[in-house]
């Protein structure tokens, strides 16, 4: 086990390293000057000249990238071009907000599809099964921003129980906060939802086929025994790395769902900073969620191996 | 039991797909009013004979800028899912059929590429270069070859072994034969798989980017634009987020339909 953990720890930092040279490479290459960004069009060569050499532009490749890497270790992401602050002060309050945003909906696709995706395959062909099997196809296939819309007509505004494009800061009403955060928490757990009830139905009838349930069967266990002591174990393998996948593309669709219903989360500053062509706090934001979802890949494989020896050599 | 909502699923999915098809296409033959023709008399009109979808917060016929919206989507998606099938296919035969240095190789790039979100990667493709069509169909495209790569490398890696891939290699058939002459049509199911749900992906995708105001531009029409649109009249004119919303709905149902079919098989 050591020895696994060991492994998984060095693929994990060397993943990271690869990640941030490529990140910090496609914002080098890319065309576009930030200085000219900066000054626009109409500045003299001279000052053009005087920026870059004060943002550090004009030293080579090799020593900005180290720079900036051994910064990030103590979480210095460096300055903001087009605020003049550091990048860590400017994105660190919103890391709270995706953050909050994504384990809700985490918690809601965990609790929603595990018990959802046990009951279909126990009831396999009763009408509740193909109901729900018929609704989950069709959520699938719902965009997560089309949920929000949804969403937020039917909630906000037909129902009034929340004002759209109220939102709520953390540090002045959490509760308030959280509140304002349930229906954009649905909109993504909703067609990530769909999938795992899918999968997990999917993985444990095909469990139910092997020679060892038929044995058990044999030996007198009930259903609901077989289920829970044996399918399940073996069936909610691919389900939790299929939920690990779904906690990584979470911070992707938040990005889209935070301006459906108007947060001022890290998707807000990266598409600013985007089109601004702040670089460093672009950098800063891919580089924050690609550690994310490295991390909580590795740690899937990590409870994978856990769960089952086998998976570890 | 099983066999029979299969079918069903493929039936329905090709109605309906085919439905949206030929919507779109009578949008090329056919289109009632100029997609990007404004009328200010008309703003917000409710839906009637003369509109049937209704009239938008600049008087343009919706039902029009739908079908046109959906030409743009379906364009881009067909053409961007050409662009990722061929480099996809192309890595993912490679790494699965040469396994070795190669493979390991190219397996840790995707592992990089995977970090990264490909939606992320396509918005900072699309925000540094112009948003032009053809831009957004190079970003999706590119952003669709990794899962792409990963899926086909699996297949060919289990093809490799087989005996039939054996006998062609001791008739003396090229490397290039075997894996496109040999292999790819023994791995059928898995590739029209991997395009369906790459297609759902890219559509997705597309929709996802047009509505952050990133992707095809304004004043042409794209779904995903009109929704971000329509967002300002919910309660004044429903209708306008209504009718773009369930077109994309039923395509998108439709495929997922198709890609489901797909996987049954593949069982």
């Amino acid at each position: 086990m050591g020895k696994y953990l060991l492994k998984k720890t060095v693929m994990l930092v060397l993943t990271l390293l690869a990640v941030s040279f490529v990140v910090f490479a496609i914002f080098t290459i890319l065309p576009g000057d930030p200085a000219l960004h900066k000054l626009g069009t109409q500045a003299t060569p001279e000052r053009l000249e005087a920026l870059r050499e004060s943002m550090g532009l004009n030293e080579p490749f090799m020593l900005r990238y180290l720079k900036w890497l051994s910064g990030m270790l103590v979480f210095d992401f460096g300055n903001s071009y087009s605020y003049s602050g550091s990048v860590t002060a400017l994105i660190g309050p919103k890391i709270p907000i995706n953050l909050v945003l994504s384990v809700m909906a985490l918690v809601i696709v965990c609790c929603v599809s595990i018990p959802m995706g046990i009951y279909t395959a126990k009831h396999v062909g009763g009408k509740a099964d193909k109901c729900i099997m018929a609704v989950n196809q069709f959520a699938m296939s719902v965009p997560p921003f089309l949920v929000g819309l949804f969403l937020t007509f039917v909630f906000g505004l037909t129902l009034k129980l929340f004002v759209p494009g109220g939102y709520v800061d953390y540090r002045e009403n959490f509760i308030g906060f959280i509140g304002y955060l349930i229906c954009p928490a649905i909109a993504i757990a909703l067609p990530k939802c769909a999938m795992c009830i899918k999968l997990l139905k999917a993985n444990i009838l095909e469990e139910s086929k092997k020679d060892y349930a038929r044995t058990a069967y044999s030996r007198g266990n009930s259903t609901t025994q077989m289920l829970y002591k044996h399918l399940l174990k073996n069936a909610i393998m691919p389900t939790i790395t299929f939920i690990g996948m779904v906690a990584a593309d979470m911070i992707a669709s938040g990005i889209i769902v935070e301006q459906v219903f108007g947060i001022p989360g890290l998707g807000r500053s990266l598409l600013a900073a985007i089109s601004a062509r702040d670089y460093p706090v672009v950098e800063a934001i891919v580089m924050l969620i690609a550690f994310l979802i490295v991390t909580i890949s590795a740690v899937t494989d990590v409870i994978h191996g856990i769960m089952d020896p086998r998976v570890r050599m | 039991m099983k066999k029979k909502t299969g079918k069903f699923n493929l039936i329905l999915g090709c109605i309906l797909l085919g439905g949206i098809g030929l919507f779109a296409l009578s949008g090329l033959l056919f289109m009632p009013y100029d997609p990007e023709g404004m009328d200010i008399a008309n703003k917000l009109a409710a839906p009637s004979l003369a509109h049937p979808f209704g009239c938008d917060n600049f008087g343009r016929d919706i039902f029009s800028r739908v079908q046109s919206g959906l030409l743009t989507t379906l364009g881009i998606g067909i053409s961007s899912v050409a662009l990722g099938t061929v480099l996809g296919t192309l890595l993912g035969a490679l790494m699965g059929y040469y396994a070795g240095l190669i493979d390991e190789g190219l397996m840790r790039i995707m592992d990089v590429l995977f970090a990264i979100p490909s939606i992320l990667l396509a918005l900072i493709f699309l925000s540094v270069f112009d948003s032009s069509m053809g831009n957004v169909i190079l970003a999706l495209g590119f952003s669709i070859v990794p899962s792409f790569a990963k899926m086909m490398r699996q297949e060919f890696r289990k093809q490799r072994e087989m005996e039939y891939v054996k006998v062609a290699k001791l008739f003396g058939a090229s490397d290039a034969r075997i894996l496109f002459v040999h292999i790819l049509p023994n791995v059928m199911p898995t590739f029209i798989n991997c395009i369906l749900i790459s297609f759902n992906n890219a559509v997705l995708a597309e929709a996802g980017m047009s509505y952050l105001g990133i992707g095809v531009q304004p004043p042409k029409a794209s779904l995903g634009r009109m929704l971000s649109e329509a967002q300002g009249y919910l309660t004044s004119a429903p209708f306008y987020t209504i009718f773009p919303g369930i077109i994309m709905i039923l395509m998108l149902f439709g495929f997922c339909l198709l890609s489901e079919k797909g996987s049954e098989k593949n069982a």
